[in-house]
């Protein structure tokens, strides 16, 4: 039993890290098409430059939001300047121009922090809380909260803006939503600025158990990716779920079978759900476009 | 607009095509010129390859800077027997099939002996090319002890393995548990300590491994706590190392844990800052060069750590002592006026006797891998700064 | 009829016989075995890339895992020679043989994904792949790497000779070039195309095109297991990170740089990315004094550039211009013939 729980809480923690990475996936998806493979980079860049503004002495409330600015920023760059010009080409191409866009920024982050992990102190400094028999780190009950927060933001924005219902609009057609006076070009580029702060936010949060390094943002980046996929790329509620679950899968299979192929069955079962429910598992049925 | 950029980079690439072609040709006339010699100041070539990026350059960083640091010493100390040194170096991004490219440059450019590659797996890879030519390669990683025709400068994974034993007995332990990251430095340790460990009745009770970049290892960690160990030994990089001595700590374990020697860096004291009893790590003599007992090894290892801060701003690690000690054998043996690679082989196999590096001493002509364990220690953690026991 | 083929295809002989005299001539004007070794790799990963080339520019799938199926190559080879005894031709064989069925039945449910989801699925797969070769240790030697493969002699002729080894590559690379042309070039290759432009329009002709995609995915795979092989035996060393899915991603960006539409680009593309690191290096040692980091930037950069103002690769670049000049020229032929015949009148 206390076992158990302590695999479904560890679960939860890795899971929604991977959630918080999974939510700015969905949005650049959901509205530009494009699978954004340097959405991992983000946390990266978030993470690292508020590790400098709080080692510069400056507060850390101003750190984060300086530092998710400064990040939005390079993702509205990004879209700008390397994504617009091919937003009509295939999905190879824009596959590939954003692992160039990772590649960079990865160079980018080496050049500017080194190799060494930085370290975050928590917001909410507290000893480990013991529950049920399993220990947890009160870091992850906090970004179990922001995730919250931020679904319910997000949900506000998509579905009660006019901005969001743009957003929505663009990504259920593009053209119609042209007609209709929406610049799908402004979406895409506040598509991405959002996603880039979203990213930036998730790079904050987990440092503080994680550490930051130049390259922490790929492998993150993936998992969420997978978490997406599983739970539906067309919902962000969705996505939270599946990345919740990847993180339990991971645990559960490591605590049963063995730590050694806790991946690669992640990964098995992302291929079982691509080909047995291609949607995600929390997806409705809908049409495809021909 | 379109068309313009189209064509500015259509010629861009046209003048990369033929830069590439020009460049060719620079080598292989380089390469020829050389051999004529010219008269002037002969000059001796050492090759270099280090991964300073790519994820092991955790390690391989501080290792292309000392490149820098020596070439310095080197310019500023003159010619050796009238004859100048110059160090090529090679970053290989963490890439086996980049580092042999890497080694078929340095063999072109007619480098007398090679000092890498930052990783074991990749001094493997290299070994075959530059055995092949003759060519004596100083690795600084803890290779199979059973390869030929390379000079290590690491301290073998058996060197480490004994060094944990002994603490082990004497906190009497018997049964450990094992746990590792899923990478070239990760899985190497345990082999020799399983051997060693057998030799001296020590039971591992656990094994556990976890991916290299994982952000948690609190499963395998609950894992090892079923198996009831009295210590958890961990072979893994940072920022890996780091987290796994956190996860431990917040799981409220209170039986010692011993980390690899990717540890005894300033990056893993960070990591784990203000709750760190019970840690130790196997570190060079380096990380507490303040707290040795005054001597020739103090001023050693304090010089090369001054050199390194003045140049850098930050501490030279362990792997960095090894880089540079593969370096300072090669010039030594060029001073004794070995200038090819035959001669250095020779030399290195004969006349290193008792030579003191900053990792420990060598004695290259006996059967035991790498230096001795004289500079190495287990080390604890006090006051967030490393603790040295005598 | 034959008019028609020239302009579908363009002419293969003459390109073909100029690539031959390159890979003749160069080791004339090549002396340094550091440039020989990028060539003798580029002849290897042409291989890998040809055959990507075909999945991706021909039957319109995109695939991020075929560095998996290059590793499956590398490890047969290298297992089956070091622990097994086996000739290092058959272990070849039977690594190609073995990967083409692998592939195939890999390739029946996943080639029914499109887009990012294909691209995913290949990505799983290739983690998969990297995940068992560094478990099942006892086998593939786990992270540390297998080492002590033997490399190849082919009549007596051993090929650890550089040159021997070059020209054995390079005969493997230019069949796989040809039967590629072929395929290209035959009924095989039409209904790829228009697989390519619309698997729906294909299918409801009748031509079951689910037959077709997974039997190129397979032939794909394996092209890289034998690349994988000559590689194994000629590094005479593996080890997992060699496998990961950077090196799927390499091939893909090797693919796309070269342009994907013609089967010239993969080899196009796969020697201007290997000598691209080589001259970023080059020209940032000598004349910036750049470090590693900002090599892999300026990497970054220029991929990103040659994505963004040339999506379709520089095969694009180059045929155009010629394909132009010709147009040129036919065109005044054609006028003075028409003067001729009007003078005549």
């Amino acid at each position: 039993m206390e076992l158990l729980m302590q695999y479904i809480v560890t679960g939860l923690t890795v899971g929604s890290i991977y959630a918080l990475l999974a939510i700015g996936f969905v949005t650049v998806y959901n509205i530009t098409g494009i699978l954004n493979f340097a959405q991992g980079e983000f946390a990266m860049i978030g993470a690292l430059t508020c590790i400098t503004f709080v080692n510069a002495g400056l507060p850390m409330y101003a750190s984060i939001i300086f530092a998710i600015l400064i990040s939005a920023t390079i993702g509205l760059i990004v879209e700008r300047t390397a994504i617009l010009h091919a937003r009509n080409t295939s999905v190879i191409i824009l596959i590939i121009i954003t692992i160039g866009v990772s590649t960079f920024l990865k160079g980018m982050g080496l050049i500017i922090w080194g190799t060494n992990p930085k370290q975050l102190t928590p917001l909410i400094k507290m000893e480990p809380i013991h529950f049920m028999g399993a220990v947890i780190n009160p870091q992850s009950i906090f970004i179990f909260i922001v995730l919250l927060i931020l679904l319910a933001v997000l949900y506000v924005f998509f579905e009660k803006t006019y901005i969001g219902s743009a957003l929505r609009a663009c990504e259920k057609n593009p053209r119609a939503a042209k007609l209709m006076g929406i610049n799908p070009s402004t979406m895409s580029a506040l598509a991405f600025t959002l996603a880039a702060a979203l990213g930036a936010i998730a790079g904050i949060l987990i440092t503080p158990i994680t550490d930051a390094t130049y390259e922490m943002g790929f492998l993150i980046g993936v998992k969420g990716f997978v978490g997406m996929v599983i739970g539906g790329m067309h919902s962000i509620p969705g996505a939270v779920a599946g990345a919740l679950l990847v993180g339990l899968l991971e645990t559960f299979s490591g605590g049963f079978i063995s730590t050694f192929y806790s991946d690669a069955i992640t990964f098995l079962v992302l291929i079982l759900v691509l080909f047995f429910k291609p949607n995600g598992i929390f997806a409705r049925a809908s049409g495809e476009r021909v | 607009m379109k068309k313009l950029c189209k064509s500015i980079c259509s010629f861009s690439l046209m003048l990369i095509l033929v830069i590439a072609l020009s460049a060719c040709n620079m080598e292989t006339s380089g390469g020829n010129d050389k051999k004529d010699g010219d008269g002037g100041k002969e000059v001796i070539k050492i090759g270099a390859i280090f991964a300073e990026t790519g994820p092991a350059s955790t390690l391989g960083k501080t290792q292309a800077n000392y490149v820098k640091l020596i070439q310095k010493q080197l310019d500023e100390a003159g010619t050796i027997n009238g004859k100048k040194i110059e160090i090529i170096m090679q970053d290989y991004e963490t890439d086996d099939t980049k580092a042999v490219i890497a080694a078929d440059k340095l063999i072109s450019e007619g480098v007398v002996a090679v000092v890498g590659a930052t990783q074991a797996s990749t001094s493997m890879a290299i070994l075959p090319k530059i055995s092949g030519e003759g060519i004596p390669l100083m690795t600084v990683a803890p290779v199979n002890p059973e390869a030929k025709d390379i000079y290590q400068m690491a301290p073998s994974n058996l060197t480490n393995a004994s060094l944990i034993i002994k603490f082990l007995k004497e906190n009497n332990i018997s049964k450990v548990a094992w746990i590792n990251a899923r990478d070239g430095f990760g899985v190497e340790g345990l082999p020799s300590f399983e051997k060693v460990a057998k030799e001296n009745d020590i039971k591992i009770v656990a094994h556990e491994e976890f991916d290299a970049t994982a952000t948690d290892m609190t499963v395998q960690l609950t894992n090892i706590r079923k198996k009831n160990p009295e210590a958890v030994i961990v072979w893994s990089r940072t920022p890996g190392a780091g987290i796994v001595a956190r996860n431990f700590k917040a799981l409220g374990f209170d039986i010692p844990m011993i980390q690899s020697s990717a540890s005894a860096n300033k990056g893993f004291l960070d990591q784990v800052k203000d709750n760190n009893e019970n840690i130790y790590v196997i570190g060079s003599k380096l990380s507490v060069v303040d707290q040795l007992p005054n001597g020739e090894q103090k001023d050693r290892l304090k010089k090369f750590r001054e050199d390194y801060r003045t140049m850098f701003n930050s501490d030279p690690d362990n792997f960095t002592a090894h880089a540079a000690d593969g370096f300072h054998l090669l010039i030594e043996a060029i001073k004794a006026g070995n200038t090819t690679s035959e001669d250095i082989h020779n030399y290195l196999k004969t006349e290193v006797n008792k030579y003191s590096g900053l990792t420990g001493s060598f004695e290259l002509q006996s059967d035991y891998v790498g230096p001795y364990e004289d500079g190495f220690s287990v080390l604890g953690i006090e006051n967030n700064e490393w603790k040295y026991y005598e | 009829m034959s008019k028609l083929e020239k302009v579908l295809y363009g002419n293969r002989l003459k390109p073909f016989l100029f690539l031959v005299g390159l890979i003749l001539m160069l080791p004339f004007v090549v002396k340094s075995s550091y440039i020989f070794t990028i060539l003798i790799l580029i002849g290897i990963y042409s291989i890998v890339t040809l055959g990507l080339c075909l999945l991706i520019g021909y039957a319109g799938q995109i695939s991020l895992g075929h560095a998996a199926f290059f590793g499956i190559g590398a490890y047969t080879s290298g297992v089956l020679t070091t622990s097994f005894q086996l000739s290092p031709w058959l272990a070849l064989v039977i690594g190609m043989v073995t990967t083409f069925f692998i592939a195939y039945l890999i390739g029946i449910p996943i080639l029914k994904l499109k887009g990012h989801f294909l691209a995913l699925a290949t990505l799983g797969i290739n983690i998969i792949f990297y995940i068992l070769i560094l478990g099942l240790n006892q086998l593939t030697g786990g992270a540390a790497g297998l080492i002590g493969i033997p490399s190849l002699s082919l009549f007596g002729l051993p090929l650890t000779d550089k040159l021997f080894f070059y020209f054995f590559v390079w005969t493997a690379a230019l069949l796989v070039l040809l039967l590629s042309l072929n395929i290209v070039r035959s009924h095989v290759g039409r209904v790829l195309r228009s697989i390519h432009d619309s698997e729906i329009a294909t299918e409801t002709l009748g031509v079951k095109v689910e037959n077709y995609k997974v039997a190129i995915f397979a032939l794909s795979a394996a092209f890289a297991s034998l690349a994988g092989s000559m590689y194994a035996h000629y590094i005479t060393f593996v080890a997992p990170p060699t496998f990961y899915i950077t090196k799927s991603i390499l091939f893909l960006i090797m693919v796309m740089v070269g342009g994907a539409g013609s089967v010239w680009g993969a080899i196009l593309g796969t020697t201007v990315i290997m000598f691209l690191n080589e001259i970023i290096r080059f020209v940032g040692h000598t004349y910036f004094g750049i470090s590693g980091e900002v090599e892999i930037v300026v990497y970054g950069l220029i991929i990103i550039l040659i994505m963004m103002f040339l999506p379709k690769g520089l095969m694009h670049v180059i045929s155009k211009p010629i394909q132009k000049l010709k147009q040129k020229k036919k065109v005044k032929i054609k006028s003075h013939k028409d003067m001729i015949s009007q003078k005549g009148v």
